[in-house]
């Protein structure tokens, strides 16, 4: 009883540490990575060249943003084709 | 003692200490031995599937914290369930490894599904409010992209900017279409909840779709910017 307890405050406990690592990495990419970057985390407000003529390159970073979305639509199916499993 | 009596004393032995650890239920007595094994075995199991499903919503709750376009409430709204989740299912583990007998570890267990249902719903909706808000970013970007498509068409002095128009007008057509089919989709997901499942799984099937139709929006209006810049050129 003890035993099983323990084994779950250890995997919530690495658990919460990767998460915090996966977050902290988040936040240093947000920090350093170009305003083109196609990660949906970045802001609007932050799409580079916000005047001038808009250049296929422009469009491209739209793009990125898509990629994203597709790998995540793909997710939803994949969610959504899953089951709640036995838990005895 | 002959060996016929010994192992006639040992199974009386055993028949007397088995009758300690008889559930009554069954017509063979289970021994208390084995009794303590299946309530262990029926304890790790739970655990196991609240682990999984822990790990499953904390990944999720790192997504929630990319939300960029949605707004706060909609963001801490979701942050919230899911650490409501975490919460519930860490102490519904706590009760179970309390549990003195396997039949009650075994209702408990089955609370893992009904009072939470992690992976058929919480799971999806989740997804799908995360999914929403990248839709509406790229439909900011884009319409950012329309209004200064617009600049360059007027800049175009003597050139036969018709069609590069037309296709600006299909590429904001397109971006209006987004929105109204994408906006709504957050608050109407992130009102389901566990209790109203499987009757509300119709919802997250709609949203799904939605979210497609979102999507296909987007990469034509992406191609028609395209357009626009090359008819300019």
């Amino acid at each position: 009883m003890k035993k099983a307890a323990l084994g779950l405050a250890l995997v919530l406990a690495l658990g919460t540490a990767a998460c915090s690592k996966g977050s902290d990495k988040a936040a240093k990419a947000s920090a350093t990575t170009s305003s083109s970057a196609p990660a949906g985390g970045t802001s609007a407000t932050t799409t580079p060249a916000a005047t001038g003529p808009v250049t296929d390159a422009d469009v491209a970073d739209v793009d990125a943003l898509l990629h994203r979305l597709d790998t995540e639509l793909d997710r939803l199916d994949s969610d959504m084709a899953t089951g709640e499993g036995d838990v005895q | 003692m002959n060996p016929l009596r010994k192992a006639l004393v040992v199974v009386v032995a055993a028949a007397v200490g088995f009758a300690g650890g008889a559930t009554g239920a069954g017509l063979r007595p289970v021994p208390a031995g084995a009794q303590q094994v299946r309530l262990d075995t029926a304890k790790r199991l739970a655990t196991a599937a609240i682990t999984r499903r822990v790990l499953a919503l904390r990944e999720l709750m790192t997504a929630a914290k990319s939300i960029v376009r949605l707004s706060d409430a909609d963001r801490s709204a979701l942050t919230t369930q899911l650490q409501d989740q975490v919460n519930g299912l860490t102490s519904l583990n706590a009760k179970i490894q309390g549990d003195n007998d396997e039949a009650t570890v075994r209702a408990d267990a089955q609370k893992i599904i009904t009072d939470y249902r992690v992976y058929v719903l919480t799971i999806p909706k989740a997804r799908g409010v995360v999914v929403a808000d990248i839709e509406l970013n790229a439909e900011d970007r884009l319409s950012k992209l329309a209004d200064r498509l617009q600049s360059m068409i007027d800049q175009a002095s003597g050139k036969d900017t018709t069609k590069a128009k037309s296709y600006l007008a299909s590429l904001r057509a397109k971006l209006t279409s987004v929105t109204g089919t994408v906006s709504p989709l957050p608050a109407s997901l992130l009102a389901l909840q566990p209790s109203g499942y499987p009757a509300n799984h119709t919802t997250l099937e709609s949203a799904r779709t939605s979210l497609r139709t979102g999507r296909q929006g987007l990469a034509d209006a992406a191609t028609l910017a395209r357009q626009v810049i090359a008819d300019l050129k």
